[in-house]
């Protein structure tokens, strides 16, 4: 029983990477549009700080000047925000919120037609995170289809690889909704051989993706993925939950949120991650099955059929006293029943 | 020769390192799904910082701390993923290698902490030093032996032994 020794652990780790994938999910054009949008938040940041600082430098100096800042008694005044040691105000780490100012989740898009095997309703998850909105449709199984629907920002069109490894290149297909639309296709890169990606104009002004992941024995036809690029709706849509929040602190944020369908096949479970001063604690909202899901610590209280939960690692426990602790947590978040139709967009109250 | 862009570079390093850093990571979190997940958010940081990661003198050790720093993270933060698209419940797995006894190393890797799990992914099948292995985590040398330690032990008791290629014969 104990005869485990280094070797055979690492032998036993390379062969359990080497057991048979479905096909990656991953997309390289994704991270650079992503990395993109990231970097330049970034440096709208730095410049609305060294704005910040400019402003206060200049104001401070006119105010110095004699008869420079209509003032006589030469008072500094405040007139930015706290300053690092170099007199350059720094911006604290924030995460954003996601969302409108009352629905955390606001989907990109929304399927209309889907292939045999899956249903549009019980298949279909939304996930709201600080970098993307994905609309995902998976089939309950393990490794099955799984459909994602991305909406670009505006403007951009998602930028194909060239390299010497990986060559992408567009091939034509018809149209989508009257608009143009291509298929992203790498003959020379072997990973890539089952995951098919096609790309489209949308009447927004948008470029939309839908990734096409199946299984190993299974592929859906193109035919049926221009229908499902036809008959998604891309445009901006709250995506009912079926809890909502009162009496939230100030300056908390929602800085995530998710209506999912767990691939094993369990019954939805609603979320969203809540950010104050650094840190984030989790929510959840699930029937009352007896499922136990979160982080290291996390309370639950039942009602209407459903549990109601807030989770934290330990690394951001310290969060909870400042919202009463984890069972104060849960009283803020008020259900609305198991029932979808029951469940509303109005998530912050 | 013209000189590569940036986008180039990148995707030409991400195309060429990918199929590791994903096994790296389906071996960190246990779902192929999962660990495309990590792959994508550890490639676009990767992306964000490549003017400092593509000088770096080991350029793989900066790709995959990044990928075991994001495994980390997330282990706090968008904990619905991990939880609901992964097919084994992390705490089912747990109650299934005591029903079990189970010979699955998937679920024996599940079971263990996130630092333990990436202690092990690191020295055992990236094959890194006790050194290594703490820089990639940002920890002491003596945390990863004591992590190690843990793991090993923890591994010990739920994993059984493979039969030996003499015992396959002599059964």
């Amino acid at each position: 029983m104990t005869n485990l020794d280094n070797v055979e652990l690492a032998v036993r780790l390379a062969d359990l990477a080497a057991e048979p994938a479905p096909p990656p999910a991953f997309d390289p054009h994704t991270a650079v549009a992503t990395g993109r949008t990231r970097l330049r938040r970034r440096r709208r940041a730095v410049a609305t700080a060294v704005a910040t600082a400019t402003v206060a430098a200049v104001t401070a100096a006119l105010l110095l000047v004699p008869g420079g800042g209509g003032s006589s008694s030469l008072r500094l005044v405040p007139a930015a925000p706290p300053r690092g040691e170099q007199g350059v105000a720094v911006p604290k780490p924030v995460r954003t919120a996601v969302g409108t100012p009352t629905d955390p989740l606001v989907s990109g898009g929304t399927f209309g037609w889907l292939p045999d095997g899956l249903d549009p309703v019980r298949d279909v998850s939304y996930e709201a995170g600080q970098d993307a909105v994905v609309t995902r449709a998976s089939q309950p199984v393990s490794n099955g289809l799984n459909l994602a629907l991305i909406v670009h920002s505006t403007g951009a069109e998602p930028p194909l690889v060239d390299t010497a490894q990986q060559k992408q290149v567009k091939v034509p297909a018809p149209p989508v909704n009257g608009r143009t639309a291509y298929w992203v296709t790498d003959p020379t890169h072997p990973t890539f051989d089952r995951q098919r990606i096609l790309r489209w104009l949308t009447a927004s002004g948008r470029w939309a993706q839908l990734v096409s992941s199946p299984p190993k024995d299974a592929g859906v036809p193109d035919d049926a993925l221009l229908r499902v690029a036809a008959e998604a709706v891309v445009d901006e849509q709250p995506v009912p939950m079926p809890f909502w929040f009162s009496g939230l602190p100030t300056g908390t944020r929602v800085t995530g949120a998710a209506v999912t369908r767990p691939a094993n096949g369990q019954p939805w479970i609603a979320s969203a991650d809540l950010w104050l001063d650094g840190k984030t604690l989790g929510v959840f909202v699930l029937p009352d099955d007896n499922r136990r899901y979160g982080k290291t610590d996390t309370r639950c209280r039942r009602e209407q059929g459903l549990q109601i939960c807030a989770t934290a690692e330990s690394d951001d426990l310290p969060l909870a006293p400042q919202l009463g602790d984890l069972d104060a947590v849960t009283n803020l978040m008020h259900v609305t029943g198991p029932d979808e139709k029951t469940w509303t967009t109005r998530v912050i109250r | 020769m013209a000189k590569p862009t940036r986008d180039a570079e990148f995707t030409e390093y991400v195309a060429s390192r990918a199929g590791w850093l994903r096994k790296v990571a389906y071996l960190l979190c246990g779902d192929w799904h999962r660990a495309d997940d990590l792959v994508q958010e550890t490639i676009t940081k990767l992306y964000v910082h490549w003017s400092r990661a593509s000088r770096a003198d080991n350029l793989d050790g900066y790709a995959r701390r990044t990928l075991v720093n994001t495994f980390l993270a997330e282990q706090r933060t968008s904990w619905w993923r991990r939880t609901v698209r992964t097919d084994v419940d992390p705490e089912s797995a747990v109650a299934a290698l005591d029903l079990e006894a189970s010979l699955d190393l998937r679920r024996a890797l599940a079971a263990l902490p996130p630092r333990q799990r990436a202690t092990v992914v690191l020295r055992y099948y990236c094959d890194l030093s006790i050194d290594q292995a703490a820089e990639a985590l940002g920890c002491s040398s003596g945390n990863v032996k004591s992590q190690s330690s843990r793991a090993l032990e923890a591994l010990r008791n739920t994993l059984l032994p493979r039969p030996s290629a003499a015992a396959e014969r002599t059964s």
